[in-house]
């Protein structure tokens, strides 16, 4: 009778050992101090930043494999380089993964299923109409996002184009990378397709040069921020300084933005609310900015091809001068297209003033070339 | 039983053999028959040369055919399917280019386009390249379909702003609100 106990239990220790098994790639701290820069190179990984309270830096590396076999996880933890290291004042972290490790999905499409979904998506989601939104409904969307505009439609329509079989038969590995961060210090990142999520609000200088990245914030407080990112999405709560170049990003979503300067191409920009000394460059974007501020003071936008929408213009509390050089005007239902002149001039194509017994909330003034410019 | 050399010499009854008198003939032509099965042993050893070469050729031959038939037949079901949407893709992505440059006359706007476009192709090879190193991985099969649908998507974009930029109500009065 022992025998046969024992190969029931083996059995069963067998099956669980191979449906679940966590392996544990970099847990380790630094001690740091407020001249600490913690530098970090990516690539292919997910990894969310926490704040740490005891002057540590914290790095917690782990993935659990689902219905994998041993092989292939050998394979894949193969395919995974992580590396720290200490020089002086500076922590290193090196994440050099390749793509076949891949960061988390959020959903198990088929390949016919993920095809459906992405040409339909194409076709209808990122055409649908930008209503008006509070800066508070623009907040929410921000905290429930999962991803990119396409991401959020994949994980939004599990239900339509995930098949259960496909799911039951699919191996998965969870990967969890936290790195908790005193609040003080100083962050350096290069990152290639990797997403990074910060829990905590950004206080101290932060550089990002990333590549196809997904970056989601708290909020970026101080003045020594600057970002460029290419082909990716960009999300932040509240924006109080810094500059940002974002080319190919969709989308971009801020709860609202103040004192920083914009570079923007071929991306689509929805801002909650525009505050004071905000500077906007675009080059065929396509930009949604909800509502402005109680003192914004002054706002400047120049777009080239740029698809600007404004809302609730007429019962706005500030100037607005809007000049343009063959751009289209689209109000009540009605295009126009202005300033085509040979001379390629600007001509005014819409002017607001506010009211004789009313305050100036402060200043928009926007340049627009071969744009088209919505007032909803 | 200790002998000395010259005496066995002595004694060896062989040595007072007398030689045939044809033996001199006999020698030559026995040399002769020796010489030609030496060229036809030598003819041999260039047959084996050559035909081991050959062999060997069939060899490769056989082996780099059939693996490479092998390799096509072993495409996997995804690399099967990509290279349908791809060539889907491309088409389109094709047709939509060839009709935004039939209504683009701005250069600027063109040449930047086709630098995007070919920084999104540059992008897309390196991921294909990825795919044929693990064609069953499902992040690398995203970012291909993403990125030809991106690219797709930026074409008819700019495509619908120049047609929406070029309707025919015009005006250069300013609008006060």
């Amino acid at each position: 009778m022992k025998p046969f106990i024992y190969s029931i239990l083996l059995f069963f220790i067998g099956t669980i050992s191979f449906s679940q098994t966590k392996e544990v790639i970099l847990k380790k701290h630094f001690k740091v101090d407020k001249n600490t820069v913690l530098n970090l190179d990516l690539d292919n990984v997910a990894i969310v930043f926490e704040e740490s309270l005891d002057d540590k830096i914290h790095f917690d590396y782990g993935i659990t494999f689902i219905r994998y076999p041993k092989r292939k996880r050998e394979d894949l933890l193969d395919d995974i380089n992580v590396k720290t290291s200490q020089k002086g004042n500076t922590i290193t972290l090196d994440v050099k993964n390749s793509m076949y490790v891949g960061i988390n999905s959020n959903y198990l499409y088929s390949m016919d299923s993920l095809k459906s979904a992405i040409m339909y998506y194409g076709k209808t989601y990122r055409k649908r109409a930008y209503d008006y939104k509070t800066k508070e409904i623009l907040l929410n969307e921000i905290v429930r996002s999962v991803g990119n505009d396409l991401e959020d439609f994949l994980f939004k329509n599990k239900s339509k184009y995930e098949n259960q079989a496909f799911i039951n038969t699919k191996k998965k590995d969870l990967k969890s990378f936290i790195i908790r961060v005193p609040k003080y210090t100083c962050i350096k990142i290069k990152a290639l397709h990797s997403n990074l999520t910060f829990k905590y609000d950004i206080e101290k200088s932060i550089v990002v040069n990333a590549f196809q990245g997904d970056l989601k914030f708290k909020k970026l407080v101080s003045k020594d921020i600057k970002f460029v990112l290419m082909n990716g999405f960009f999300q932040a709560e509240e924006i109080k300084a810094g500059a940002y170049s974002l080319k190919d990003v969709h989308p971009t979503k801020i709860g609202s933005i103040s004192n920083a300067k914009l570079e923007t191409e071929t991306s689509s920009i929805e801002i909650g609310e525009i505050g004071e000394n905000v500077q906007f460059n675009d080059f065929n974007s396509k930009l949604y900015f909800y509502d402005f501020g109680k003192n914004f003071t002054k706002f400047d936008l120049k777009g080239d091809y740029s698809k600007l929408t404004l809302y609730k213009v007429k019962n706005s509390h500030y100037n607005l001068n809007v000049y343009g050089f063959n751009t289209t005007l689209n109000m009540n239902e009605v295009k126009t297209t202005f300033g085509i002149s040979k001379e390629k001039e600007m001509t005014k194509i819409l002017e607001k003033k506010v009211k004789l017994n009313e305050v100036s909330s402060g200043k928009v003034e926007i340049e627009l070339t071969n744009a088209i410019l919505t007032i909803k | 039983m200790e002998h000395n050399i010259r005496d066995l010499f002595v004694k060896n009854e062989e040595n007072k053999k007398e030689l045939p008198k044809n033996h001199r003939e006999e020698f030559l032509e026995k040399l002769n028959t020796q010489t030609s099965k030496k060229k036809k042993i030598r003819f041999f050893f260039f047959l084996k040369i050559a035909s081991s070469i050959l062999f060997t050729i069939c060899c490769t031959y056989f082996y780099f055919g059939t693996t490479s038939d092998v390799q096509k037949k072993s495409k996997t079901q995804a690399q099967i399917q990509m290279e349908i949407f791809e060539k889907e893709y491309l088409t389109n992505i094709d047709k939509e280019w060839n009709s935004f440059m039939k209504i683009a006359t701005d250069t600027v706007l063109i040449k930047r386009y086709k630098k995007k476009l070919k920084e999104s192709d540059l992008n897309y090879q390196k991921l294909v390249k990825n795919f044929k190193e693990h064609p069953n991985n499902s992040n690398v099969l995203e970012s291909l379909i993403q990125n030809l649908q991106q690219r797709l998507e930026l074409i008819k974009g700019i495509e619908a702003h120049i047609k929406e930029l070029n309707q025919k109500n015009t005006s250069n009065e300013t609008i006060y609100l």
